[in-house]
């Protein structure tokens, strides 16, 4: 009867594991999200004007933004968007400033291949995004002055070329409704 | 030295270079191919494999009087993800600066087979004291092999090290290198170098 003994054990096993990941699970949740929110706090920051005071997460007809406030005055506004990657997700915000400009944006999230795609979060890829709006939203290969893709990572530049698209798109829907 | 110090050092200091899980075992290769596009990618995936390789390396050898031999690839596989899940989420938690670099190369350790291959072939069969030792040992091997993979790759591939630039002027990286095939040729001439040393040690010896 080592059958029983074998399934008794592993049993046991599954139990106290799944029992100590779910304990791992609740105690670090709230953390977790509180360092997530935090980041993403500091992130969208960054993306607004020094001059900003005040950051206010709104809902536009469906479209959640953060506008940036210098002392009350508007001076920026910064819209989150996901679009698909190479290797899964990509998460963005792109700030966009009172011209219609995009002032910078951020990668959030992504799963791209290390070493390839995944340098579309260096800071020399993601600068060439400034000051740049619908129109200059190409690759250099498709448009002259358009963005110098990453090497081998077509794919995950166009996404983030997609993504800051997106975002200026929502932008114009929601710009009018200040 | 007293044979049991010997004994110590030689269970510590095997996996660095006799028994390199990469460039001898040739085990945990998925993830080292993947992820030695650079040198920061391939030593923080090497100290992240390393801490989760002595923990499970601890966990398996203390509950070994209770895991029965016929089930225990099983138990391993539960103990070795629990072990890595719980390490994730304990680290984004309280260390998430520590998270922000290791963090991607965390879920990629379930699958690398060193831990399972030492759980099996030494943690199962030994105390834990040896087995915490063999860990280190296997651990600083890995890390040594991946981060040479990593340097030569991102060196050749990219023309940089550590972000700095060291390219020739005139001279276009080879791209290729840091591509899978890039892997497996860097892989494969490293291992071409140990063994010509070791072939050249053992001469010498006899």
């Amino acid at each position: 009867m080592r059958i029983f003994s074998y399934a008794l054990r592993l049993t046991v096993v599954g139990v106290v594991a799944s029992g100590l990941l779910a304990y791992v699970f609740r105690i670090t949740a709230d953390p977790i999200q509180a360092n997530a929110a935090q980041a993403k706090q500091g992130r969208i920051k960054s993306l607004l004007p020094p001059e900003t005071t005040e950051v206010a997460e709104v809902n536009v007809n469906g479209v959640v933004i953060f506008r940036g406030l210098a002392h009350g005055a508007p001076c920026g506004v910064v819209i989150e968007t996901a679009v698909e990657g190479y290797g899964g997700r990509i998460v963005v915000l792109v700030g966009v400033d009172q011209q219609d400009a995009i002032r910078d944006l951020a990668i959030v999230e992504h799963r791209e291949t290390p070493g390839l795609g995944a340098k579309i979060t260096t800071p020399a890829f993601t600068a060439q995004f400034r000051g740049r709006r619908v129109a200059g939203l190409a690759l250099a290969r498709d448009q002259a002055r358009g963005i110098d893709a990453i090497l081998a990572a077509t794919i995950s530049s166009r996404a983030v070329l997609d993504a800051a698209r997106q975002a200026l798109e929502k932008y114009a829907e929601v710009k009018h409704d200040r | 030295m007293t044979d049991k110090a010997r004994f110590l050092w030689h269970t510590l200091t095997n996996g660095i270079l006799k028994e390199n899980p990469i460039l001898r075992l040739m085990i945990g290769l998925c993830p080292t191919l993947a992820v030695s596009t650079s040198l920061t990618d391939a030593f923080g995936m090497g100290v992240a494999t390393a801490c989760v390789l002595v923990g499970s390396n601890l966990t398996v050898s203390l509950l070994r009087a209770f895991i029965p031999s016929g089930v225990r690839i099983p138990i391993f596989i539960v103990v070795v993800s629990t072990f890595v899940t719980c390490i994730d989420y304990l680290m984004q938690a309280y260390l998430p600066a520590l998270h922000q670099s290791l963090g991607i190369f965390v879920p990629l350790i379930v699958v690398n087979c060193v831990i399972l291959g030492r759980a099996e072939a030494f943690a199962y069969r030994n105390g834990p004291f040896l087995a915490v030792l063999d860990g280190l040992g296997m651990g600083l091997g890995f890390i040594l092999a991946i981060s040479l993979l990593g340097g030569i790759r991102e060196i050749i591939g990219n023309g940089t090290i550590l972000g700095w630039s060291v390219a020739i002027t005139g001279v276009d990286p080879v791209l290729l290198m840091i591509l899978p095939p890039g892997a497996f040729l860097a892989l494969g001439f490293l291992m071409a170098a140990l063994n010509a040393i070791t072939k050249k040690r053992e001469g010498a010896h006899s």
